[in-house]
């Protein structure tokens, strides 16, 4: 399956801003995040298809993956 | 029928293009009159905020900053100017809020917000507006208001990027909810390390503003339980749903946390304070 993966802010060190990423049938965000050699788990925000979802969460063949990072300036 | 013996012929004037909104109107003037906002940070953030806030009337505008004006915040602290360099930062906001709205009562809180002060510094305002610059004063800011039970407005920025929400504590989730504890000192640089587009600021303080006048007024959807991500460079806004952490440390069911923390960084290294709640 294919899923749609766009990264912001420091998790642009990890990869283009934009991609497209090939995985295996009943992937996970887990494994969406090693693909991308992510280990963060706990400052990281990530929206399945705009809706927050957690590292268990299946993911699915066309689906768009946000992955944030918490931001604290003003 | 709302009785406009309340206003001056000028406030008349001044707020007519409030007063002919139905969802504003004369009543809702009034409200914003008699409202009383704390802004934390006169900042990138803070600025535009405030500006606005003081644009519509709202009685008394909080500022809590320490901070003297540097030429470096001019780029994007769009209320200070060139000749305001080396002055308070609430002293140089009191003069242009003044020069705008004489109906305004700017606070002027020149200090920096401690574990010590904060229940102190927010328990008279209706709102808290949260434009601080760093980690360690938001969680701080958080915990204060859940403590307190007030509304805080959440905005942050980085390089290209913000991130806002509305924090009502016992009504929807609160920033640990969503980030249980600060990151590490260090681990997310900050926007004097890495930089952020001038703009960027004057887009979510504007927001914090709106929500903030939502609030008093009582009307539309407010952000809670939502938090907006905006991406200068995509020109996107996305939102994420943020549930109540039931487990959440400060306003959870079995909270850990009770007492306001002061989380200090010193080059890279974090010391925790706490102090009596």
């Amino acid at each position: 399956m294919k899923v749609k993966v766009k990264l912001y802010g420091d998790f642009l060190r990890q990869g283009p801003e934009e991609s497209i990423v090939e995985l295996q049938d009943g992937s996970t965000v887990e494994e969406l995040l090693k693909h991308f050699e992510i280990s963060e788990r706990n400052y990281i925000i990530i929206l399945v298809n705009l809706k927050r979802s957690w590292f268990e969460g299946a993911l699915k063949d066309g689906d768009t993956v946000s992955i944030f990072s918490p931001v604290g300036g003003g | 029928m709302f009785d406009f013996t309340d206003f001056t012929e000028d406030q008349i004037k001044r707020y007519s293009r409030h007063i002919i909104l139905p969802e504003v109107g004369g009543k809702g003037q009034k409200k914003l009159n008699n409202a009383k906002i704390l802004v934390i940070g006169a900042g990138g953030l803070g600025c535009p905020a405030i500006i606005y806030l003081a644009a519509a009337g709202i009685g008394k505008i909080g500022v809590v900053d320490m901070d003297v004006v540097d030429l470096s915040n001019l780029q994007r602290q769009i209320l200070h100017t060139t000749n305001d360099i080396n002055k308070l930062k609430t002293l140089s906001v009191k003069e242009k809020v003044t020069a705008l709205n004489q109906d305004v009562e700017i606070i002027q809180h020149n200090k920096k917000i401690t574990s010590e002060n904060a229940l102190e510094i927010i328990k008279d305002y209706d709102v808290i507006i949260d434009g601080s610059d760093n980690f360690p004063t938001r969680y701080l800011v958080n915990d204060a208001c859940v403590f307190e039970n007030k509304p805080l407005i959440y905005g942050a920025i980085f390089r290209f990027e913000g991130q806002v929400t509305t924090i009502i504590p016992n009504d929807g989730p609160c920033y640990r909810c969503l980030f249980p504890e600060p990151p590490p000192p260090g681990m997310i640089p900050s926007c004097q390390e890495a930089g952020v587009l001038g703009v960027l600021p004057g887009i979510i303080g504007v927001i914090q503003a709106t929500e903030a006048m939502k609030y008093i007024l009582n009307i539309g959807n407010l952000l809670k339980g939502r938090m907006l991500l905006y991406d200068a460079l995509r020109m996107e806004f996305q939102e994420v749903n943020v549930p109540k952490d039931t487990n959440c440390p400060v306003c959870g069911k079995n909270p850990t946390i009770t007492k306001l923390i002061d989380y200090e960084e010193f080059c890279g290294l974090k010391k925790e304070n706490e102090s009596k709640h």
